[in-house]
């Protein structure tokens, strides 16, 4: 037997059935969103991608040898190699690399 | 066959797909949106913080592990986005105020219907956060009292008291319309 409640829960079903209804699939609201997402920088890619950096620069600085018999043809970059040191150069560039790939992977489609 | 949306889950988690979160926005904005406005009593409002909600569920997508639906996960976020955006406004009952002042100005620039949606919005209105939250979800999101305490973090219990006191209140005001005027 229905009750009085149950007829209220059912009046109040359909008047937010009805209510809804007013509010319609909006095909802009998704392009809006999808918008917002190219924009948003997951705090995750950062605190990862530092994480990676300073882990592949720490990497880096620790291999001596990688660095000796590099020697630069070009006078700009001979000069930036001799100033702040072949180790810390190849330090800085392990450290973009990882930073990069940090922000490029999460944007990749299959 | 349509994919489910733990599947589309994935697929955002392993390749940060837009276009497969796109396809989860359009499932459930509607969804969203309505519960964001029956929350707030204001259309723009509600579509600002369903914006964000999505925002939010794609940078926390991660943490959905298909334990639960899909849908009482993302209405976790979204009921966290309003429960946000009240705080910012300092105070429950000052928010209320400028949701009022919002529902009134939407009374005259909108052609929405008069009648049911007004009243009903009104009834809400007249609750507190939690009643018209555990209401809107049982009735205008289709949520089972225990998916409603899931998204609310309380005891099961506690949504029920809750429930049927603010409908209680709504029947007062609904079934004696003119105690809905204000």
């Amino acid at each position: 037997m229905m009750t009085p409640q149950d007829g209220f829960d059912a009046r109040l079903s359909g008047a937010f059935a009805k209510a809804d209804a007013q509010i319609e699939p909006d095909e802009r609201f998704t392009q809006r969103v999808e918008s917002r997402l190219g924009k948003a920088i997951n705090p995750r890619t950062i605190v990862l991608g530092g994480a990676g950096a300073g882990g592949s620069a720490i990497a880096a600085s620790q291999l001596e040898r990688l660095a000796d018999g590099l020697h630069f043809q070009n006078a700009a970059l001979a000069q930036i190699f001799d100033t702040i040191g072949g180790q810390s150069l190849i330090a800085i560039v392990f450290a973009l690399m990882a930073l990069s790939l940090a922000f490029i992977l999460p944007g990749r489609r299959i | 066959m349509a994919v489910s949306d733990l599947e589309l889950a994935a697929l955002v988690v392993a390749t940060g797909d837009r276009h497969a979160f796109g396809q989860l926005v359009e499932r459930y904005q509607t969804l969203v949106r309505a519960m964001l406005t029956r929350m707030t009593g204001n259309h723009a409002l509600a579509d600002d913080l369903a914006q964000d909600a999505f925002i939010k569920a794609y940078r926390k997508i991660a943490s959905f592990t298909g334990k639960g639906s899909f849908k009482s996960w993302l209405c976790r976020i979204a009921y966290t986005e309003f429960l946000q955006s009240i705080r910012k406004r300092k105070a429950a009952a000052a928010a209320m105020e400028r949701y009022k002042e919002h529902q009134d100005v939407e009374e005259q620039t909108t052609n929405w219907e008069r009648g049911d949606a007004m009243d009903l919005d009104r009834a809400l209105a007249s609750l507190s956060e939690v009643e018209r939250t555990s209401i809107v979800l049982c009735f205008s999101s289709g949520m089972s009292h225990s998916e409603a305490a899931e998204v609310m973090a309380l005891p099961l219990g506690t949504v029920k008291s809750h429930i049927n006191r603010g409908k209680a209140k709504m029947r007062a005001l609904l079934e004696t319309p003119e105690a809905v005027q204000v």
